[in-house]
């Protein structure tokens, strides 16, 4: 008894938790590939500006830490921690992905952290090349300004609906504290602030999917900081048999503080065939409209994007991939390929240069 | 047998350990809120010191994993490695919170890491809105007193009949104490507190040391001294502490006494009111009082348990500088404060939250 109580008061000295809750859960995955890329370039460049390169490359790999507790009336509190591991270097960026604390129950979701908005979320699962080189986004949501409507956001409140015979709702408002989204407002003066929206409504076979982000700067300092990106977007999926087809059409429309707005319509259509149990060909077409600078169209300033890959699942948790992406840029449009999905995209690319990648990989979820 | 030899071939290769010790335990806090502040710290009326701003705060979420090893004889090894997550920007400082290796034994424990001081550990109960950003330690401790400290030893005795006390030095390296140059710093801790079925009572001091033997600018003692005391009577708990602090480096001395009362009152056997009130008296200089430099605190706050590892709880609370004072909410409770604010400005700030522990 009495080493009981000595045990107790050391523990207590030591400020030890009194009461755990059930053990969280460690999962997340690793997805590295070796990646052959080229911005497309005349001029080869040297080192890591090189137009070529090979490279074993980070997919997105994550760690997190999870869990939950009931209490009780149907309610059910839930944490996550979720981050970035960057295996290719050794660096991490805990805990930069969804990253929350929320209230579950029959009314939905509630939560408050660093999240992903309805509107990236609605569609980030059509994007069949998602977290590679591929991934959809070096065209798909990108801002004339630099700053992606499918960034990550910090300062978020969020609310999930339940899903009612398959139609289903998301919102979120995004605070003004934390948001420094990049350079359109990097001033300290600049206050950013967002909402997002979602709703889908899926049946067994098929869905349609809305949403629309509202990213808003105020600056009363330097008003050349202020302005408003807004983006629309209407998708929709369908499969049949071995067969899975999506399609989105997004409009981005960005305005800046004298009002001025530059606007651009994107469309992506992927599908994937499942070719035997664990073999699937997926094929991605991505294409970026020309720009619309103040009621004018900005001459030979589109892109389009194809994808091509294989992916080979050895077990339900691992999958080997190989895929091609290229984008074909208009004589004004300089696109280059996402690093939003690997730590190999994000080199500058020239205007009318064609950047491409090829990567062979392993995807593995724990 | 050749499966065997392979495996432990792969394993080698791998470089993972062949036996694994008793596993880590993996745990933590979520700590969120939603706020409305206004951080007293209006120069341009904009961004994150803007009169007024929503936002979603992280209170001190953290990560952690420990664990002990039976080292035979009585005697035990604890570890612990337990660092900030900030929530709302996904951002995390692993592992600047509690991380030591610690032996204990009926003769107590000894511990070398990051930790507490005693000297923080002391009144820390009675701070009843700890980890919101209606934390006391907006004026208790003097910006530096109240802290975690690196390169720290120290050693907590056994309970003697509800007396124990807890001493800490504080080595010179790492330690961030002003540490630049030519100086030297090192800090001592020490606290003793007794406690009884419905009281309890804590005295503290700790003292900042920097010697330097080319820059007599840097030379100095920073000292704070408290007592404390609470009591429990049915479901009510009152607490008050009395801090004096003193800091000679540079040469000349300031002085400051700070005072904190806080009450808790559960009004079921889940939810609780809670009170806090702290006065920062006028500081004085080398003497002579410095006037306009007082301030005082109010905070007033509801939480209640859902289950046994989560809360939600709302807080107000309002700081009143006067004419010269400058003390700001701080992120010593929630990243939405701001360390200080405009003389003479009243920084207050309205949250509500949750928080769950695992």
């Amino acid at each position: 008894m009495q080493k009981k109580i000595i045990a107790l008061a050391i523990a207590s000295a030591l400020t030890m938790p009194a009461l755990a809750t059930a053990a969280p859960t460690v999962y997340g995955d690793v997805r590295v590939a070796y990646e052959i890329t080229d911005t497309g370039s005349a001029t080869t460049g040297t080192g890591v500006t090189a137009a070529k390169r090979n490279q074993v490359a980070d997919n997105f790999s994550r760690l997190g830490f999870k869990g939950s507790e009931d209490l009780g009336n149907g309610l059910t509190g839930i944490y996550q921690m979720e981050g970035r591991v960057m295996t290719d270097i050794g660096a991490s960026n805990l805990f930069s992905e969804n990253t929350y604390l929320g209230l579950a129950g029959s009314f939905g979701t509630v939560s408050l952290g660093n999240h992903y908005t309805p509107y990236r979320m609605s569609t980030r699962g059509l994007d069949v090349f998602g977290y590679s080189t591929a991934d959809n986004r070096s065209l798909m949501g990108m801002t004339s300004t630099g700053i992606s409507q499918d960034a990550t956001f910090t300062d978020v409140l969020a609310y999930m609906s339940p899903d009612f015979n398959g139609f289903s709702f998301a919102a979120a408002a995004v605070g003004s504290n934390d948001n420094t989204l990049g350079t359109y407002a990097s001033s300290a003066a600049a206050e950013l602030s967002a909402t997002s929206i979602s709703a889908k409504y899926g049946m067994d076979n098929w869905s349609v999917i809305v949403g629309n982000q509202t990213i808003t700067a105020d600056d009363s300092v330097t008003p050349t900081n202020e302005g408003e990106l807004t983006a629309t977007k209407i998708a929709g999926t369908y499969a049949m048999d071995m067969f899975t087809v999506g399609l989105v059409y997004e409009m981005l429309s960005d305005k800046d503080n004298t009002g001025a707005k530059t606007d651009r319509n994107n469309i992506y259509l992927a599908g994937t065939y499942n070719v035997s149990d664990m073999g699937t060909v997926k094929l991605a077409f991505t294409q970026a409209g020309t720009l619309d600078v103040a009621g004018t169209e900005t001459k030979n300033s589109g892109a389009t994007q194809v994808s091509l890959g294989y992916d080979h699942a050895m077990t339900e948790n691992t999958t080997l991939f190989a895929t091609y992406t290229s984008i074909a840029n208009d004589t004004a449009a300089n696109y280059g390929l996402t690093n939003a999905g690997s730590t190999a995209g994000g080199q500058a690319v020239t205007a009318d240069d064609d950047p491409s990648a090829i990567s062979f990989g392993v995807r593995h979820s724990f | 047998m050749q499966k065997k030899i392979i495996a432990l071939a792969v394993a080698s290769a791998l470089a993972v350990p062949a036996v694994a010790m008793a596993e880590a335990t993996v745990y933590g806090q979520m700590n969120m809120a939603y706020e409305v502040v206004d951080n007293g710290a209006n120069t341009a009326g904009v961004g994150t010191a803007s009169d007024s701003t929503n936002n979603v705060s992280s209170n001190k979420s953290r990560l952690g994993f420990k664990g002990t090893e039976d080292l035979g004889n009585g005697m035990n090894l604890m570890w612990q490695m337990e660092g900030q997550v900030n929530g709302d920007t996904g951002a995390n400082t692993l592992f600047n919170r509690n991380t030591f290796v610690a032996l204990s034994n009926d003769y107590g424990t000894a511990l070398w890491g990051r930790h507490d001081t005693p000297y923080k550990k002391a009144s820390g109960k009675s701070n009843v809105f700890k980890d919101t950003i209606a934390d006391n330690r907006t004026i208790m401790g003097g910006g530096a007193h109240e802290a975690r400290l690196s390169d720290l030893a120290a050693y907590f005795s056994p309970d003697f009949s509800g007396f124990n006390f807890a001493v800490a030095y504080v080595g010179q390296t790492d330690n961030g104490l002003g540490a630049t140059g030519s100086t030297v710093a090192s800090a001592t801790s020490i606290a003793a507190n007794y406690a009884r079925d419905n009281y309890t009572i804590s005295v503290a001091n700790q003292s900042f040391s920097q010697k330097d033997k080319l820059v007599a600018a840097n030379k100095g003692d920073n000292t704070a001294t408290k007592l404390a005391g609470s009591y429990s009577m049915d479901a009510l708990t009152v607490a008050l502490v009395y801090e004096m602090l003193s800091n000679d480096i540079g040469g000349t001395k300031t002085e400051g006494d700070n005072v904190y009362i806080s009450a808790k009152y559960m009004v079921t056997d889940k939810g609780a009111v809670k009170l806090g009130y702290t006065t920062a008296g006028e500081t004085k200089t080398g003497g002579a009082t410095n006037n306009g430099s007082g301030a005082s605190q109010v905070a007033l706050g509801y939480s209640h348990m859902l289950a046994d590892n989560t809360s939600v709880y709302a807080v107000y609370t309002s700081v009143d500088n006067d004419t010269t004072a400058t003390y700001g909410l701080g992120q010593r409770g929630s990243t939405a404060g701001l360390a200080a604010a405009n003389a003479g400005e009243d920084p207050n700030a309205f949250a509500v939250g949750m928080r769950m522990s695992f």
